[in-house]
């Protein structure tokens, strides 16, 4: 056990003592990498004879995108007690009284299987249980899809948009020109192309996670996903954008495949074939480039908050320079017309 | 002497990366290490040829603009840039007239695609194709 991590592990404990009305003792803590958006600790709680995992998330002073947490406990107990997709269950969000954890957090059971890191999936023992990651990865997005978003009893604290698309690229436009340090050629003929070929709502609404890509689910050695994660900017809206998301070249190291698994039209097949809900092929080109506009404008985003905020973590600057020149790469790829395809594969066309 | 910061950052890089990280027992800590690795090739990298970049973006426009002049709109600045030298090459000198000439660029790529002025959009679009070209961040696995 770390020893700058002990207090923190210990004024949980003192927390949920109270909060349980049981003692209970630390037992384990580490932090886990990655969370971009929160500072996440594993930690073990002792309560008599029982061990118990964890899972802290904690604000940071400044995060990779600036997300409700509310918003994102309350997804996490649609989610789980609908049981429509694996996830975590959500045991306790304090936001008034944080105490000695000084910062907002969340707590959450600990899945005791599985791991998240992307690499992980290339590594030779993982070749065999790719297909069967890839079905349960789209066929899981392809359940989300087509649950009605009365089932989840979303309404009580999501907006729902009357336009999708428009909701989706007013926000995050707005995102880049308010973030933006330097001027961004490539993010602003994205959006003017966006804007003209903005497509007619689908009238289909579902819970869009918002992230829903590789390393963002747990999956173990014999290729099974135990739980969704980081649903932090999870939102009503087409069912479209977590699929093209999900394809979005930056998740894979190989553009033709997408998340690691699959063949890019396979995966859309899986989700097809689970959701029951059609594609218009129009609608899903714009999707895909929403998605990189999007992407593109997290990175715009954490590059302002790594120049401007407290937190100096290195993924900020990370995400702010190699990711945003990647992605803008993939943009000129796919709008400039000149027909080469250096870093990407076309737009997926399911016409 | 004349200092190499650039092949010190990357050797800084390359001695956390063989002598720090291996040593880290932690998962975060060894997590972390590799993002400060990243973090340096990439320091490295923009520092070697930040200046050289965003003045080739400076004289491309400057060509962009001047070889359109004759369907340029004047009611977009772009005519007072032409003659423009940034104050120094100081990199922060260099990037505020770097971030003028882009301004004024994407105002004219959204007056192509309104006014319908093919020849200038796909020029615009080949700029942009160098552009990013000329910034692209080699070897940092991301």
């Amino acid at each position: 056990m770390e020893a700058r991590l002990t207090p923190i592990g210990q004024a949980v404990a003192r927390y949920l003592t109270d909060h349980w009305q049981t003692s209970c003792e630390l037992a384990d803590i580490s932090q886990i990498p990655g969370g971009a958006s929160r500072e996440t600790y594993r930690i073990s709680i002792k309560t008599g004879d029982n061990l118990r995992g964890l899972i802290l998330r904690r604000d940071p002073p400044s995060s990779l995108i600036d997300t409700e947490r509310q918003l994102e406990f309350n997804t996490y107990q649609a989610v789980y007690r609908a049981g429509v997709v694996p996830v975590p269950e959500p045991i306790v969000l304090e936001e008034a009284n944080p105490g000695e954890l000084l910062r907002p957090f969340s707590i959450m059971a600990q899945i005791s299987q599985g791991q998240a890191t992307p690499a992980g999936l290339d590594e030779p023992a993982m070749q065999p249980h790719k297909a069967k990651l890839g079905q349960q990865m789209w066929g899981l997005l392809g359940n989300l899809a087509s649950t009605p978003i009365a089932t989840l009893n979303l309404t009580s604290f999501m907006q729902v948009p009357d336009h999708p698309a428009q909701h989706e690229l007013n926000y995050w436009t707005e995102v880049i020109r308010q973030d933006a340090l330097h001027p961004q050629p490539v993010a602003e003929a994205t959006i003017r192309w966006l804007q003209r070929h903005l497509p007619e709502p689908s009238g289909q609404l579902c819970l869009v996670h918002g992230d829903y890509r590789t390393g963002n689910y747990l999956y173990t050695p014999q290729g099974d996903i135990t739980a969704i994660l980081d649903w932090e900017m999870a939102h009503i809206g087409d069912p479209l954008e977590d699929l093209a998301w999900s394809l979005d070249p930056l998740w894979s190291a190989q553009p033709e495949i997408a998340g690691r698994l699959l063949p890019r039209q396979q995966a859309v097949n899986i989700w097809q074939q689970t959701s029951s809900l059609q594609i218009d092929s129009e609608a899903f080109k714009w999707w895909q480039v929403f998605a990189s506009l999007k992407a593109l404008a997290i990175w715009i985003s954490s590059n302002e908050d790594y120049v401007n905020g407290t937190t100096k973590e290195p993924i900020l600057a990370l995400a702010g320079w190699p990711l945003m020149d990647r992605q803008s790469r993939f943009l000129v790829d796919r709008l400039s017309g000149d027909g080469q395809f250096l870093y990407s594969e076309p737009l997926l066309d399911l016409a | 002497m004349i200092p190499k910061p650039t092949q010190t950052l990357t050797d800084l890089a390359t001695r956390i990366a063989t002598h720090i990280l291996p040593n880290c027992e932690a998962e975060y800590a060894q997590a972390d290490s590799g993002l400060l690795v990243g973090l340096l090739l990439t320091t490295a990298q923009e520092f070697e040829r930040s200046i050289e970049c965003r003045m080739q973006d400076i004289n491309d426009l400057k060509n962009l603009f001047g070889n359109f002049a004759t369907v340029l709109p004047a009611d977009i600045a772009w005519e007072a840039l032409l003659q423009q030298q940034p104050e120094s090459f100081y990199l922060s000198d260099v990037n505020q007239l770097h971030g003028e000439f882009l301004d004024i660029f994407i105002q004219l790529h959204s007056w192509a695609e309104q006014t319908h002025q093919v020849e200038f959009e796909t020029a615009a679009w080949a700029f942009l194709r160098r552009h990013t070209e000329r910034h692209k961040y080699e070897g940092v696995a991301v």
